[in-house]
């Protein structure tokens, strides 16, 4: 009987816990509308581009990847995380501003950009054996918090994940133009979950 | 028995990465000289340089790179012919231009390589190697201007003939699924019939020009569109049908098409064709005055495998030149519509190469299946039999990732978004006609044409100056929005400094160092760039205020009237140097002050800032934001901006 009960109440917390850690997708619809002070900065972005692939590919795999990675950060040319974070800052306040006002300073609303992981994916499989186009993928999540007396909390949090085809042979140009359009597909993608409850 | 296996493996392992060399010892053609992938790549590097050029009103630049590229045969020469032709166009050397525009038809009908093609369409092969034709839009407006600049020197006869090349390329003659709808094809061709005392042909193309203005109409495009697919479905089998999804029925789809056309017929009446063609409608002109807009959209890749063609826009949009014709400023509306680039490039049939892409992307996903399959069952069969069926699985998915689906986007970058006409009908005698390019309030590119009218049987065609596209930030494709506290600032600076958006800006810098090789990106960011002059401005007390882009497209005269001088500043270059402790950054930039009433500079430099961080410190946007202080500390230090700003 005691056990029974001791279940019961894990189960209990649990679920209550895993309910109070559900953060909303979107921003609630009350923020919206009333110009509502907003700052946006990202907060996390690895400073190296990394090179991703399928990862089966052993020890073989793992020298075949690290003269890929070494192609990858050629053609970046001197592109760095710190570029990457200001190109994302740009267009988040861009798209957030139609619907925020947009300060430098501290606001009632803060949005903060993570990005968890970019750089170029390859399909590949045993011995790195590419069985598929170069992507340009970036990951990471916006989360949206409110500051009450002093504090913040979570308001609304969203994770995306991009891939931007570059084909066969990326060169420089391309891996730039690929690197732009995935950062206006990530913004695009994070922005219309975050604010899905925005009338147009 | 065992060694003899794994000596075929091995075989098969070391074989395997050389047959990529046997495929090209194969299919090499001896007779000509093969132009690989890789070269046809650097190529467009190198032409990208000169588009640059082109929208940045730099034509002679422009010139000598496309002319680089066009000395001997190559799969892309058709394509640099084209844009040197243009750059001609840009600069006023019309002769020039038509030379190119005959070789580029010349090119289209003669320059063949059947083994390229073979290469282009094989799945290993690359279809940017294939020769490059053009779209039929871009074959359409080769022929087009050529027949302009034909017309204009006389020559009404192969005028006519470059026209109707034009007709039969912008429409599908071998299978016949489309007619052209360029209207500008049909009203030149109007034209040249009625200044050769044709009136019945006349008629005939006016009427084909109306019908082309009314259906291509942005009031109707869209559901002339629509009517053209439902067509499509149902001349597709019931199978295919169902395969795509569509689940309409033969009749249901008639129904839809008797309604849609309908709604045609009802939209189309609504359309005043003969007063927006104007002048063009009766032909009673002898001027054609052609302004190219904006910027085409370009060919961009999608799909996972970058296999699909789309056309991406260019959005940013810029002012039109102002025109005057023997001192005054021509007022009257421009013909619109009947030349539209950007609608003819999106609207075009299916592409042959699509499906053959299709198959490509097949085959790999086919190959790159069944080599996983092969490997993760030979890993669970074990011995021989398993080993042999992983290696082969192996290969199959090296051969799936080989293939090159990705698709050609070579295409025309320095056509217009659309050209706007003005007919007109110019008294005999010498007229001076000039055209002012502006970039934001600073008048540029200048250039005047001496016209001469003979008769009334006669026409002059004159090509306005393109757009300067490429000045302006990429970064003013997005609106920008002012905040509250600048907006209030703006109504509290009753006649201070307009300062507009920084030009020139892509959306990554570079700072490059001609010693180490050792490049440095940033992103600079236009609002961030306009705050700090306002500040630097406020601080030696110097009121200023923000206009956006848009702001000045569409309310300058507003803006003029408020205010006398404007500041802009164009960023010209970017370099970095490093030594054994730190890194210098330097940025140029050309600072005015305009005025904005004239569009004359009232002061203008280019000015180099400077900023130098301990190498464990440096950061290239902290760097770039520096030296812009340092420039704007310089610029306002001159005694000519404090005579300036006093008067």
């Amino acid at each position: 009987m005691t056990k029974r009960y001791f279940l019961l109440s894990i189960s209990a917390i649990i679920f209550i816990c895993y309910g109070c850690a559900t953060v909303p997708k979107s921003i609630p619809v009350e923020f919206f509308n009333k110009d509502i002070e907003m700052s946006v900065g990202v907060t996390k972005c690895p400073e190296k581009p990394q090179f991703m692939d399928s990862g089966s590919g052993g020890i073989v795999g793992l020298v075949v990847a690290a003269g890929r990675s070494s192609e990858m950060r050629t053609k970046m040319e001197g592109i760095k995380g710190s570029t990457l974070k200001e190109l994302i800052r740009q267009s988040i306040t861009n798209k957030l501003e139609k619907h925020f006002e947009i300060v430098n300073t501290q606001a009632i609303l803060s949005a903060e950009i993570d990005i968890h992981i970019w750089g170029w994916f390859l399909p590949t499989t045993s011995f790195g054996i590419k069985t598929g186009s170069y992507q340009f993928r970036i990951s990471g999540s916006l989360t949206v918090f409110e500051n009450k007396n002093g504090k913040k909390e979570v308001l609304a949090k969203t994770s995306v994940v991009v891939n931007q085809p570059m084909g066969n042979d990326p060169t420089k140009d391309i891996t730039q133009e690929a690197m732009l359009k995935a950062i206006e597909d990530f913004n695009n993608k994070i922005i219309s979950e975050i604010l899905r409850d925005a009338k147009p | 028995m065992k060694n003899r296996f794994f000596k075929t493996i091995v075989f098969i392992l070391i074989l395997f990465p050389t047959l990529p060399i046997f495929y090209q010892l194969v299919s090499a053609d001896n007779d000509k000289v093969m132009i690989s992938f890789k070269e046809i790549n650097e190529m467009e590097v190198i032409a990208d340089k000169g588009r640059q050029h082109y929208w940045k009103g730099e034509y002679h630049d422009a010139i000598k790179i496309f002319k680089n590229l066009s000395i001997y045969e190559h799969p892309s020469l058709t394509l640099y012919i084209n844009e040197l032709g243009n750059s001609y166009l840009a600069l006023g050397d019309y002769a020039n231009a038509e030379r190119c525009f005959i070789k580029s038809y010349k090119l289209i009908e003669t320059y063949v390589d059947h083994k390229r093609e073979e290469k282009a369409l094989s799945k290993f092969g690359k279809e940017e190697e294939k020769i490059y034709r053009g779209d039929p839009y871009e074959q359409a407006t080769s022929l087009l201007l050529l027949s302009l600049l034909l017309l204009d020197k006389g020559d009404y006869d192969n005028a006519l003939a470059a026209l109707k090349t034009a007709t039969l390329s912008d429409s599908d003659a071998t299978e016949n699924l489309y007619d052209s709808d360029y209207t500008l094809l049909n009203l030149l061709q109007a034209k040249i019939h009625l200044l050769r005392g044709d009136r019945d042909n006349f008629i005939k193309h006016r009427e084909m020009a109306v019908e082309n203005y009314r259906v291509t109409h942005p009031d109707v495009r869209s559901i002339f569109a629509e009517r053209l697919d439902k067509i499509a479905l149902l001349k597709t089998s019931p199978d295919k049908r169902k395969k795509d999804g569509a689940k309409a029925t033969d009749s249901e789809l008639k129904t839809q098409l008797f309604e849609l056309d309908k709604k045609i017929k009802h939209l189309s009446e609504a359309i005043d064709a003969k007063a927006s063609l104007n002048a063009m409608y009766d032909g009673e002109y002898n001027t054609l005055i052609i302004i190219p807009t904006g910027r085409a959209p370009i060919k961009v890749r999608k799909g996972k495998d970058a296999q699909v063609v789309i056309f991406e826009g260019v959005n940013v949009d810029v002012p039109t030149p102002k025109i005057f014709i023997d001192g005054k400023n021509l007022n009257s509306t421009p013909i619109t519509n009947v030349a539209d680039i950007e609608f003819q490039a999106t609207t075009r049939g299916g592409r042959r190469m699509d499906a053959i892409l299709k198959g490509k992307v097949a085959f790999r996903d086919t190959s790159v299946s069944i080599g996983k399959v092969l490997t993760e069952s030979g890993g669970q069969v074990g011995g021989y039999a398993g080993i042999t069926m992983q290696v082969i699985g192996l290969i199959a998915q090296g051969a799936g990732g080989a293939v090159t689906p990705e698709a050609d986007i070579r295409c025309w970058k320095t056509l217009p978004k659309s050209y706007e006409l003005y007919a007109l009908n110019l008294p005999e005698g010498e007229h001076k006609i000039h055209f002012e390019q502006h970039l934001y309030f600073e008048a540029r590119n200048k250039i005047e044409k001496s016209i001469n009218i003979k008769n009334k049987d006669s026409i002059v065609v004159i090509f306005g100056i393109p757009s300067l596209a490429g000045m302006y930030s990429s970064q003013c494709e997005q609106e920008m929005k002012l905040s509250k506290k600048d907006l209030v600032d703006r109504e509290k600076t009753e006649k201070g400094l307009i300062i507009t958006p920084p030009l020139g800006l892509n959306k990554i810098e570079r700072f490059d160092s001609k010693i180490t090789k050792d490049i440095e990106a940033c992103s600079p960011d236009v609002k961030r760039m306009m705050q700090e002059v306002r500040e630097f401005l406020k601080k030696r007390g110097v009121p200023a205020y923000f206009v956006t882009h848009r702001e000045i497209l569409n309310r300058k005269d507003e803006f003029s009237s408020r205010s006398q001088i404007a500041f802009q500043v164009v960023l010209s270059g970017l370099e970095t140097e490093t030594n054994s402790r730190e890194r210098i950054y330097r940025a140029s930039f050309d600072m005015a002050l305009v005025n904005t009433s004239t569009g004359e500079k009232i002061f203008s430099k280019s000015i180099t800032g400077t900023n130098t961080y301990l190498l464990n410190h440096s950061e290239p946007t902290k760097g770039f934001y520096g030296c812009l202080e340092s420039a704007l500390s310089q610029f306002v230090s001159e005694q000519q901006f404090i005579q300036s700003i006093n008067l």
